[in-house]
């Protein structure tokens, strides 16, 4: 230790290791070969350090890639075996993309009408900003260039001139709108006026018939509360309210005008007596005589319905052989089939086929099924109607469509097309995509023609009752004229029917004998009817705008041949049939109910009250306030009376004037109207 | 009796001057320093320089490893650690 802190020791210490370093330098190959050897020994060194860390890196690897690979495995499991299979193939991929643009579509449909089935907005019902129309043509340019980039930094440029706007298509001529964004605008104003929307829209089907909201509200909650009283006053009546809604209306115009209480009283005791506490043989007597005592009224109030009841009587004896009925000439024979080359009248085919109610209606005019040409002519004319207004009306929708989305939605297949289950091969998933293709045919499409419906058959009542129309005055100057002619000719007054079928020929109507003529005019008496029973029904359904108009056009209309039919003796036609079937309805049914009663059984039916209260009236005792219902109750018994006892079925009041035809016809024909009168 | 402490305390170059050290052993790990230290020089710049700079340092780093040039490297060695 000495030593080696000493200097000297330290001195001799590097002398010794110097001398060394001499020596050994000295010997140049023997150094070359030391040198030569620590270089290799530090290289191997070297690299065992590096193989070394490359084992590390591998062990670490090889650990990673194991959990990715169990992961992986682990994910196939969990989606093969635990939750549903998805195999995406070539042509799911194919299909995929082309439906792509379907992704939203909603397989449901709105319960209230005036919600938009394909959630247009509409224009009437929903508050627009006069720049949205700007959106779809607008295109912005960015301004700044890098010049300007200093100023930009600094502040010198406001924000309003970082972008310019220019408009294209339809608005290219429009003025730029001032606003320096366009799209946070209209997304503000659309979030501040979305109760102001949901308002308006309510409030649009509130005032769309005209009348004030306020106004319907404070009716209704009146109405409400009468019915409430009567409710739990006696349920029997409210019973009997529901099941006559005319009977109904008349209570709550009474209830209105005295004192409640009273007037309920009053009805609970009326009921009492004569409805449940009337034996049978009571109300049969008093129905015969308030028969007999109608009977001088119903002559005087009711000519022309009389007159229609002797129409039948007046038909010759070989015609009364014969029998003939308009139901047996208009039985079914085969259907006709829809226009296999007109997309749109099949479908219209399909969708009345679904409706067993709308095929009952329309059987007249879809299926004639007679070969008589002038049955099939009008009845063609009709269908051809129908199915034009169909098409305008499907394709002004799906043009909407066209408009709002660029493409036509599969959910109305195209030519009838099976869209989804179309180049599967695949046994179980062709079998799916077909029920969806079926769920498709028999409902969305059913949906959307309920939805069409409304504007449709409204719209074909109305011009179906003017192709009425002008048939009417086609046969009736065709009969006048032949009339005319006879006269001049000074003959006698019995037409000859050559000259009539050769004066309908000119007007391309082929009737080739009399009992055709008569056929025919019985097949316009369906016709009419199913027609008015189509107006009654979608009179109170409409939801697209030129229908509601269509309805206020026909009311003026109304009013306005009213006013005329004092001059000229001659209603309009089309208000005139229309008229006629509300009466014959109410006629209907009181006749039903009336029937009903008298038949008796177990299953006694309501009866009519008017009927009882008819029953129980003296005719001094009519005064102007109960002068319709006495009227009504006449009218049901008249129609009970000429029904019961001639074993025939009620003609319909709602063809008066085809029966004026008629009756003019046999009079033009055989020279005289009513048998009775020879 | 009490002895001073630097007296008794072990210097640090004491590692460096070894006496019972032979020879052979030391001027073994002399001139492997030496040459590990070049080595470690190249390896720093190995992976900056392009292919015809290593060239030269290749070049220059054969010349310092021939026995003349690393006579003087093995000689003043760590020399100038104890001086400091």
């Amino acid at each position: 230790m000495e030593i080696a802190r000493s200097r000297d020791g330290i001195q001799s210490y590097y002398n010794t290791r110097s001398k060394y370093i001499e020596e050994f330098f000295k010997d140049v190959k023997k150094a070359d070969e030391t040198i030569q050897r620590a270089v290799v020994e530090l290289f191997n060194e070297k690299f065992e350090e590096n193989t070394k860390k490359k084992e590390e890196f591998a062990a670490n690897a090889r650990q990673t890639e194991k959990k990715e690979t169990f992961r992986s495995i682990e994910k196939i499991i969990r989606d093969s075996r635990l939750t549903t299979p998805l195999a995406i193939q070539p042509h799911h991929v194919q299909r995929i993309e082309n439906l792509s643009h379907n992704a939203n579509i909603p397989l449901f449909f709105p319960h209230n009408p005036y919600d938009s089935f394909l959630d247009v907005p509409n224009p009437e019902l929903t508050a627009v900003h006069p720049y949205a129309k700007y959106t779809k043509n607008v295109k912005t340019f960015r301004k700044l260039g890098y010049q300007h980039m200093e100023a930009f930094v600094k502040g010198a440029i406001p924000n309003e001139e970082l972008y310019e706007y220019s408009l294209e298509g339809d608005h290219s001529k429009d003025r730029i709108p001032p606003e320096h964004n366009l799209t946070e605008t209209l997304g503000e104003w659309v979030y501040e006026h979305k109760d102001e929307k949901i308002a308006a829209r309510i409030k649009d089907v509130n005032t769309r018939f005209g009348e004030d909201p306020e106004e319907i509200e404070r009716k209704t909650q009146r109405t409400e509360g009468i019915l409430e009283l009567l409710q739990s006053k006696q349920s029997a009546i409210s019973g009997m309210l529901e099941a006559e809604p005319e009977l109904k209306q008349y209570v709550i115009d009474t209830l209105k005008k005295g004192d409640l209480g009273e007037k309920v009283s009053d009805i609970e005791v009326t009921i009492q007596t004569l409805i449940a506490h009337t034996p049978k043989e009571e109300i049969e007597k008093a129905q015969q005589e308030a028969v007999e005592r109608s009977k001088n009224v119903l002559n005087k109030t009711f000519d022309t319905l009389l007159n229609t009841t002797n129409f039948v009587d007046l038909q010759p004896e070989e015609l009364r052989d014969h029998k003939i009925q308009p139901k047996t000439l208009a039985a079914d024979k085969d259907e006709v089939q829809p226009d296999s080359q007109n997309t749109y009248e099949r479908q219209l085919f399909s969708m009345v086929r679904l409706d067993e109610r709308l095929a009952d209606i329309l059987k007249p005019i879809l299926n004639p099924s007679h070969s008589k040409p002038a049955h099939a002519s009008f009845a063609d004319s009709l269908r051809k109607l129908l199915s034009s207004i169909y098409k305008q009306k499907v394709d002004k929708v799906l043009d909407q469509e066209q408009k709002q989305f660029g493409n036509i939605r599969p959910l109305f297949t195209k030519d009838g097309e099976r869209i989804y289950s179309k180049g599967n091969s695949d046994v179980t998933e062709g079998q799916f995509m077909d029920s969806i293709d079926d769920y498709i045919s028999n409902n969305v499409l059913f949906e959307f023609n309920r939805y069409v419906s409304s504007h449709v058959f409204f719209a074909f009542s109305y011009f179906g009752l003017l192709e009425l129309e002008k048939m009417y005055y086609t046969l009736s100057s065709v009969i006048g004229s032949a009339q005319r002619r006879r006269s001049e000719e000074g003959g006698s007054r019995d037409l000859d029917f050559e000259l009539v079928k050769n004066l309908l020929k000119e007007k391309n109507v082929k009737i080739s004998s009399k009992e055709e003529l008569n056929a025919f005019l019985s097949y316009l008496n369906d016709v009419s009817s199913s027609i008015c029973q189509l107006f009654y029904i979608y009179k109170d359904q409409l939801h697209f705008t030129e229908d509601l108009l269509l309805e206020k056009y026909m009311k003026i209309k109304y009013t306005v041949s009213r006013y005329n039919a004092g001059l000229r003796n001659k209603r309009n036609f089309v208000n005139a049939v229309l008229e006629n079937y509300k009466d014959q309805l109410v006629y209907q049914q009181d006749i039903n109910q009336i029937t009903n009663l008298l038949e008796g059984g177990s299953a006694r039916p309501q009866p009519n009250e008017d009927a009882y209260k008819l029953a129980m009236m003296n005719p001094e005792e009519i005064t102007d306030q109960n002068k319709d219902i006495y009227l009504k109750a006449v009218a049901a018994t008249q129609a009970y009376y000429s029904g019961a006892n001639k074993e025939r079925s009620f003609i319909p009041g709602s063809f008066t004037y085809l029966i004026e035809l008629e009756k003019a016809t046999k009079k033009a024909i055989y020279g005289k109207f009513n048998v009775r009168d020879a | 009796m009490d002895v001073p402490e630097a007296e008794t305390k072990i210097p640090d170059y004491f590692a460096n001057t070894d006496l019972r050290e032979p020879l052979s052993v030391w001027f073994d790990r002399k001139l492997k320093d030496v040459i590990k230290q070049y080595l470690e020089e190249r390896a720093k710049f190995q992976n900056v320089l392009g292919r015809e700079e290593l060239v030269a340092l290749d070049q220059e780093l054969s010349r310092l490893l021939k026995p003349e040039n690393l006579k003087d490297a093995v000689k003043f060695f760590g020399v100038i650690i104890i001086l400091i």
